[in-house]
């Protein structure tokens, strides 16, 4: 009894033995690391790509980060770039040919732990401020007071509007909501801004042991309506909740409006009190009977005619709120682009405007020397010369922003040194860890795919399992 | 109080920035693209019909020129023009609901801008209308791809309004300025707050005066029989909005060709006074009453 147990233990021991060294001699399994960037601020994370590329993809890794957000893996960003990567570092041992995926901060916490532990082989850097991103200076430096220069904008931006119901769906309240996040996370998050100590370091000692490749995302209009909604709203694939609903919003307001102004124009354009006039203009001639047949319309109608000039009054009102709200929007779009483009990466270009205004009043005043024109005719001289081929044109010097993902510039995205550069069209900052419903060019998706199966190289490639 | 009370409109300076930054229309007639869905005919429970095309201009700069190199730089962006021209086809029924198509058209001379040009953009082309169709009262709005963005009802309150207009205009009639300066003398005899301008014998101004304390002043020409500028102040006596029309005039018929509208906030930025202005070149405009 006691030989058949030995037996069967020894049988158990050597299956285990077999299955192992089988397992080890087959396997091609790849360890990765996904980090994230501040989830809280300026990413959404990774989320459940790894395991879309595991389960479906049927790519073969074994995560060792599996779970940011699981306390008890150690990957904590509030220790800055340098901290994290000091905490990430013990994970990595035991592993090799590690496989580094980062997004945003992140992405600098991977270069720092590439230049502390080899066993990281290969990066994948995703819209990584590699450069410093001058949008976190204008975030996160103070200007006047405990205020940063972003607060300031916003501070300003609604005194513009203090006193408007603009129905603009509270985007200016999540653009303040994102930056009380942003100063809530301030002394970690100027990490990144450009010229900090930490991109400096980094850039000192580019990864030159370690292969990497460079995503970068850009969309190509501004509004930083768009990039709130996919901060706020990512689960709603590409519906733009705050665009979408100001857009609809503003359209019946100016529509509103604008039919007022039909309305009134028709009054205007026929007359003084319209039909009145015909009326006291043909029937009478004597003054005396022109004032008692008016005064008499005046008594009946007085009510109605205040009433009008009233009415009048709020629809211009309106229209100047209409307008004020705009602004308000157009401010917060001008000053977070051009903050984005502070460094000296604005470019001008000269734009034809239209005829030269002050070149046609001043035919005008000629034309008119000596007599006192009335307000119709100075106007049609004045539209008459404006419509003239032989008006000069005026220009007008336009700033273009460069490319970027709204958060950061292409040149802040890039790294000399890159294997391989994908390009994630029409991605902002928020959408560059969210996988499309197709893999076309410019999609995470296509670029995962390409370059886990290989086509920049060995060194980024994921066996199929 | 640099705008409160200014004296102002009515002096030939009002020109100065009427049409400034507006793009040449020279061809706007000629140069507007079929409107695709202009299948709009006058029928007989038509009232009115209204039909233009429109420039608009939209812009910010320091109210008074001198300031306006005090601005901050981003503020400076915002002097750009955001330019939207438009082809309006409008009838007004007999019940006080409309019919239109209106369609945004780039008419030859407006600027190009380049893509990503600062202040330009508020929100992505998708969102952007690029056509409303009315119908009855009921508006779609369409983007460039054809997509609804969103669509509204004619409010009661409007149809009214609409149907009053309709019903009560009449054929244009214009009395001399000898008479109509015994019109506005009933007026003031009725207690209306009217005086002549001091800068134009021809004007009349009109003042009306609110329960909030703000109050309108209306420029009346007297030569077109017609109210041709209005300024709101607010009970500060500080202006909140200027709104003028331009006609073109021939003596026997007038034609609105344009409409400025200004508004103002103070910038908390450079501190300066600063002026949101709305101009509007109109053209081929044509109002029609079905007699």
């Amino acid at each position: 009894m006691k030989v058949y147990k030995l037996y069967i233990r020894n049988l158990l021991v050597v299956g285990i033995l077999i299955t192992i060294c089988t397992a080890t001699a087959f396997s091609q399994t790849r360890s990765t690391i996904w980090l994230d960037g501040s989830t809280n601020t300026t990413s959404h994370g990774w989320g459940g790509v790894p395991n879309i590329y595991y389960d479906l993809a049927g790519f073969d890794f074994v995560d060792i980060n599996i779970d940011n957000t699981n306390s008890n893996i150690a990957y904590d960003l509030n220790l800055g770039v340098f901290g994290a990567a000091s905490q990430m570092e013990p994970q990595l041992d035991g592993h090799e040919n590690v496989l580094g995926i980062a997004h945003d901060m992140g992405g600098l916490v991977l270069r720092d732990l590439a230049n502390k532990d080899n066993s990281l082989s290969a990066m994948i850097l995703n819209g990584v401020p590699n450069q410093g991103s001058a949008a976190i200076n204008f975030a996160t430096e103070i200007q006047v007071g405990d205020k940063t220069k972003v607060q300031l904008m916003i501070d300003g931006v609604q005194d513009i509007i203090a006193d408007e119901e603009c129905e603009n769906c509270n985007l200016i309240e999540a653009f303040q909501e994102w930056m009380d996040e942003v100063e809530n996370n301030r002394d970690v998050l100027r990490q990144m801004r450009r010229g900090s100590e930490e991109v400096n370091t980094l850039n000192a000692s580019p990864p030159d042991n370690t292969p990497f490749v460079v995503l970068w995302g850009s969309v190509e209009e501004l509004p930083i309506s768009t990039m709130l909604s996919s901060r706020n709203f990512p689960a709603t694939g590409d519906d733009d909740h705050y665009t979408e609903c100001y857009a609809r919003r503003l359209a019946k307001r100016k529509k509103e409006n604008q039919e007022d102004f039909v309305l009134e124009t028709i009054d205007n354009v026929v007359n003084f009190y319209g039909s009145y006039l015909e009326y006291i203009g043909t029937v009478f001639a004597e003054p005396t009977e022109i004032i008692s047949a008016v005064g008499d319309f005046i008594k009946d109608a007085k009510n109605s005619i205040t009433g009008q000039i009233e009415d009048v009054r709020d629809r211009d009102q309106e229209l100047a709120s209409i307008l004020r709200c705009e602004a308000a929007v157009q401010i917060l779009n001008v000053e977070w682009n051009y903050a984005l483009n502070e460094f000296g990466s604005l470019t001008t270009e000269e734009v034809e405007i239209g005829p030269d205004i002050v070149y046609c009043e001043q035919q005008c005043w000629e034309q008119f020397e000596g007599t006192t024109p009335n307000h119709a005719q100075f106007g049609a001289c004045v539209a008459d010369c404006m419509n003239s081929d032989n008006t000069p044109v005026l220009t007008e010097t336009v700033y273009v922003a460069v490319e970027s993902d709204g958060l950061l510039l292409e040149t802040e995205q890039k790294l000399s040194g890159a294997v391989d550069e994908y390009h994630l069209y029409e991605h902002n900052h928020f959408q560059e860890t969210k996988l499309s419903s197709n893999s076309g060019v410019g999609t995470l998706n296509h670029a995962l795919d390409e370059l886990f199966s290989g086509s920049a190289g060995p060194a980024f490639t994921i066996p199929k399992q | 109080m640099k705008f409160s009370k200014k004296p102002p409109l009515y002096t030939l300076g009002l020109f100065l920035l009427v049409f400034l930054l507006l793009p040449s229309c020279t061809n706007l007639d000629k140069e507007a693209p079929a409107f695709t869905s202009k299948s709009l005919t006058m029928t007989e429970d038509h009232a009115l019909s209204l039909s233009y095309d429109m420039i608009t201009s939209t812009f910010i700069v320091a109210a008074d020129p001198e300031d306006q190199e005090q601005l901050t730089e981003t503020e400076k962006i915002l002097s750009t023009p955001k330019v939207v021209g438009c082809s309006v086809t409008q009838y007004i029924k007999d019940n006080g609901l409309v019919d239109a198509d209106i369609e945004m058209v780039d008419f030859e001379g407006m600027p190009n801008y380049p893509k990503r040009t600062l202040g330009q953009t508020s929100y992505p082309e998708k969102f952007m209308t690029k056509r409303i169709k009315v119908r009855d009262g009921i508006s779609t709005f369409y983007n460039a791809a054809g997509e609804v963005i969103t669509s509204n009802v004619q409010s009661d309150a409007k149809t009214a309004y609409f149907q009053k207009v309709a019903s009560e205009l009449a054929e244009h009639t214009r009395v001399s300025v000898e008479k109509f300066e015994y019109i506005l003398e009933a007026f003031r005899q009725e207690g209306f707050d009217v005086e002549d301008s001091s800068h134009d014998p021809n004007v009349a101004v009109m003042t009306q005066h609110f329960d909030d304390g703000g109050y309108t002043e209306l420029y009346i020409d007297k030569v077109l029989n017609h109210i041709d500028s209005r300024v709101n102040y607010n009970a500060a006596g500080e202006v909140e909005t200027i709104s003028d029309f331009i006609f073109e005039d021939d003596g026997v018929e007038k034609t609105l060709i344009g409409h400025r509208f200004i508004t103002f906030y103070d910038s908390p930025f450079s501190n300066v006074k600063m002026s949101i202005r709305k101009v509007s070149e109109i053209k081929n405009f044509n109002l029609q009453k079905n007699f």
